[in-house]
């Protein structure tokens, strides 16, 4: 059940039907996903298939966490790390460490009554640019009801964001320290210029919290434009974007400016178009 | 209680949102019973004064919103998504219309 070739299958289903056949150069690009999974396992090594999703990683789904950094990074400070699988050295300022967690998902067989074990890498990406730490964590949603015929429920999982950000905290030189960053400036600056408007919004007040749903496609500034001038004023949450004008970067993303995360839930249509999107809002941050 | 409806209409027009009037909008405004107020509503839409429209609700508690709107039942289809469940990793998204609350609501047609 956890072979290295089931581990490969489901390690690729990190992407979309659509890049799956793009990034492997699938000469049949018709078929059922199941079957081009297989092929691309059967005929990559190991290698190829975990090289292509690292340098792919900006077509799937993901969260990432920002962070600004104070001190001087060791060199390759994630060399010994267990979970290390590829290192990239852009810049003397400028690394990227690609990591792969296994992670064992623990779940409830019903039909046969027995708790069983199924395992997935969980694919992660920490990019260290100048004195900013950013960590793309893939959003593992793999669904084990389709991998089984039996009915299963799932219960429990050992890896999950919380404790691949305190792992990697940990391996940090003792001559730096981490906080998140807070995107609050950035993010105000594109809402201002119009290059993206939000969905939904919530900030905080002197004395409350407030949000804004928005009811069918409609946007926040666009049909409040006097409760925009309130809220720009105030530390942004857990806000919801659509993106205006950069049609090259990504429709919608999710933000909590405040703490320096984002979560894009859906499939990035372009290449680099989160690391695109992240590196123009700190641009201006 | 028409009569009064057809009075205070450009009064309602600007103290509501012209597009999207529900039964409790006019409810509120003429302090009458639901009853009442969907019955004017129901004139209303027979003498070509407002439209009837449906608005389709997204089922996930802490959502709620209007995913989406159409002119009558036919048009909505079998399956809806809500886009902001999506994008907020909610388990479920996408669901049968069937089980969706469908909110009828109105709209003006001559301002």
């Amino acid at each position: 059940m956890n072979s290295q070739h089931e581990l490969l299958k489901r390690l690729i289903k990190a992407f979309s039907a659509n890049a799956l056949k793009e990034v492997f150069n699938l000469v049949e690009p018709k078929g059922r996903q199941a079957d081009h999974i297989s092929q691309i396992v059967q005929s990559n090594s190991e290698k190829i298939i975990k090289d292509t999703l690292f340098a792919n990683f900006s077509l799937l789904k993901q969260h990432v966490y920002t962070y600004d950094c104070k001190g001087s990074f060791s060199t390759n400070w994630l060399l010994n790390h267990p979970s290390l699988y590829s290192i990239f050295d852009l810049s003397k300022s400028h690394k990227i460490y690609n990591l792969l967690y296994l992670t064992t998902f623990e779940f409830y067989n019903k039909t046969k009554a027995i708790t069983q074990e199924i395992q997935f890498y969980t694919p992660v990406q920490v990019v260290q640019k100048g004195t900013k730490l950013i960590v793309h964590i893939n959003i593992l949603e793999r669904d084990i009801s389709t991998i089984f015929k039996d009915k299963v429920v799932r219960t429990n999982r050992d890896v999950n964001d919380d404790i691949i950000l305190e792992n990697i905290s940990k391996s940090l030189p003792l001559t730096l320290s981490i906080a998140r960053a807070d995107l609050n400036k950035g993010i105000k600056k594109l809402w201002d210029d119009d290059e993206i408007d939000a969905l939904n919004v919530k900030y905080n007040n002197a004395r409350s919290i407030s949000s804004e749903n928005m009811n069918e496609q409609y946007l926040v500034k666009a049909e409040y434009p006097e409760k925009y001038d309130v809220l720009i004023k105030t530390p942004l949450s857990h806000t919801t974007f659509k993106v205006l004008k950069a049609k090259n970067l990504i429709n919608f993303f999710k933000v909590d400016p405040t703490r320096g995360t984002f979560s894009f839930a859906v499939f990035p249509q372009n290449q680099a178009g989160i690391t695109e999107l992240i590196d123009l809002i700190l641009k201006h941050n | 209680m028409f009569g009064k409806f057809l009075n205070k209409k450009a009064k309602i027009v600007e103290e509501t949102d012209p597009d999207k009037v529900f039964v409790e909008n006019i409810r509120r405004y003429f302090n009458i019973s639901t009853k009442e107020a969907k019955k004017i509503c129901d004139i209303a839409v027979e003498e070509g004064i407002m439209r009837r429209k449906f608005a389709v609700i997204c089922k996930n508690k802490d959502c709620e919103r209007i995913i989406d709107v159409y002119n009558s039942l036919t048009e909505i289809p079998q399956a809806t998504s809500c886009l902001h469940c999506e994008l907020n990793e909610k388990d479920k998204y996408t669901f049968d219309t069937k089980d969706l609350e469908i909110v009828e609501y109105f709209q003006y047609i001559d301002r």
